[in-house]
């Protein structure tokens, strides 16, 4: 079904329209969950919570599609709970290994939170991404958007994982000086 | 700053981006579920072999069967009858069999189905090229010319030429659209391999290739060296 006569079915509050998007996208969700957390059932439960905020969501909301949005959803679903896990279970996820590969994030006295911030920081993101080629930028987004492993995204894109490993380590490091630069 | 406050803040980016990065990853579970199809295909051609090579076997041998009983009654007969015909038409007629049964049962071992699929996808704007080696064949005693078809169903935006990796096809295999090219390759090697380059014509989309190379498993020549 197309994505606009999904949305559609919940403007018209028709639950079939859950269905709909559990069948079309679900595999997608509970994909990027369980790289996350790192088992099914949270992954399952987090599809749940993702349709659930689906629901809330649209209306008001009006996505013209909706992958990127559901499983945007999901992936902050997603993060909430492993921020409510206590860290030293968070082992199972890929999670685990991308917050160590963050570690030399900046850690100036801005506070994420804040939103006009978070846009500007979000806009520096943005900028860097689109100024590097599509491969390194496709490759930075399957691990940092939907935190697949370093071994998924060489299947994914064709190359060795080396090459993958290269890429993500060069260009974190370039993001990572592109927003110090920008005082982050 | 917090990392997952950082990640939260990544899976914002701008949705151009993320779209990107969600066609790569869509055509890539679909050339997934093609594998699969492709694997039922090969195990299905595999059965069919199996279950002529048995029936056949089992056809042979009541052939046998019933021409050792013929030998018998001929031999019982030819005893009654030495005087008479002789045996010698009847002598001819079972070596025939006999060699008839032994190249046959050669020609089914070598028609044995060879598939590999080669998949390939590209969504760069540096006009990259890669390749993938099949790891999949049979095993093939001698050097011998084997005949195959290359089947190109899917090619969007690209184009695409496979080369032998180990044998010696003899002719060129490239594909500009979607088609079939039917070529011989000579080979000795117990896997064959194939490699596959493909050229994306407008970086800005995606492009997708599937090729996939079959043997003829109802050829009777093409297995002949």
């Amino acid at each position: 079904m197309e994505d606009s006569k999904i949305v559609e079915r919940f403007w018209e509050r028709d639950e079939t329209a859950l269905s709909a998007v559990s069948e079309k996208y679900g595999k997608y969700c509970t994909t990027i969950a369980w790289n996350i957390l790192g088992d099914e059932q949270s992954a399952e439960e987090c599809l749940q919570d993702t349709l659930l905020k689906l629901w809330e969501t649209i209306p008001p909301k009006r996505p013209t599609e909706l992958q990127p949005f559901v499983g945007r959803i999901a992936r902050n679903i997603a993060l909430n709970a492993l921020k409510a896990r206590d860290a030293q279970k968070r082992g199972g996820g890929e999670a685990a290994l991308l917050l160590d590969e963050l570690s030399d994030l900046p850690s100036g006295e801005h506070n994420v939170e804040q939103l006009a911030e978070q846009h500007e920081m979000l806009d520096a993101i943005n900028s860097f991404l689109f100024s590097i080629s599509a491969k390194k930028r496709i490759v930075l987004v399957l691990r940092y958007w939907h935190c697949y492993s370093i071994a998924d995204i060489s299947r994914v894109v064709g190359i060795s994982e080396a090459n993958v490993s290269n890429i993500i380590k060069r260009e974190r490091k370039k993001l990572i000086e592109h927003l110090k630069k920008r005082g982050y | 700053m917090d990392k997952i406050n950082f990640l939260q803040l990544f899976g914002e980016i701008d949705d151009k981006i993320v779209r990107q990065a969600n066609s790569v990853l869509n055509l890539y579970q679909e050339s997934q579920e093609g594998v699969s199809f492709r694997a039922d295909y090969s195990r299905r051609s595999l059965w069919k072999t199996v279950i002529a090579s048995v029936a056949f076997t089992a056809a042979a041998m009541f052939g046998v069967f019933v021409l050792l009983l013929n030998v018998g009654k001929i031999r019982l007969g030819g005893g009654t009858e030495q005087s008479g015909h002789g045996g010698s038409p009847v002598s001819s007629d079972i070596g025939s069999a006999s060699s008839e049964t032994v190249d046959r049962s050669e020609s089914s071992d070598s028609r044995e189905p060879v598939m590999v699929s080669i998949h390939l996808m590209m969504y760069w704007n540096d006009r990259d090229s890669f390749n993938k080696l099949t790891d999949q064949g049979m095993a093939l005693k001698d050097e011998k010319i084997y005949s195959y078809f290359a089947d190109c169903p899917i090619l969007e935006n690209c184009t695409v030429k496979v080369k032998g990796k180990n044998n010696f096809p003899d002719k060129q295999l490239e594909f500009s659209s979607t088609g079939r090219i039917d070529f011989k390759a000579t080979t000795n090697e117990t896997l064959i391999g194939f490699e596959a380059e493909m050229t994306v014509i407008d970086p800005e989309k995606p492009a997708r290739a599937i090729v996939n190379i079959y043997s003829y498993p109802e050829d009777q020549s093409g297995s002949s060296a």
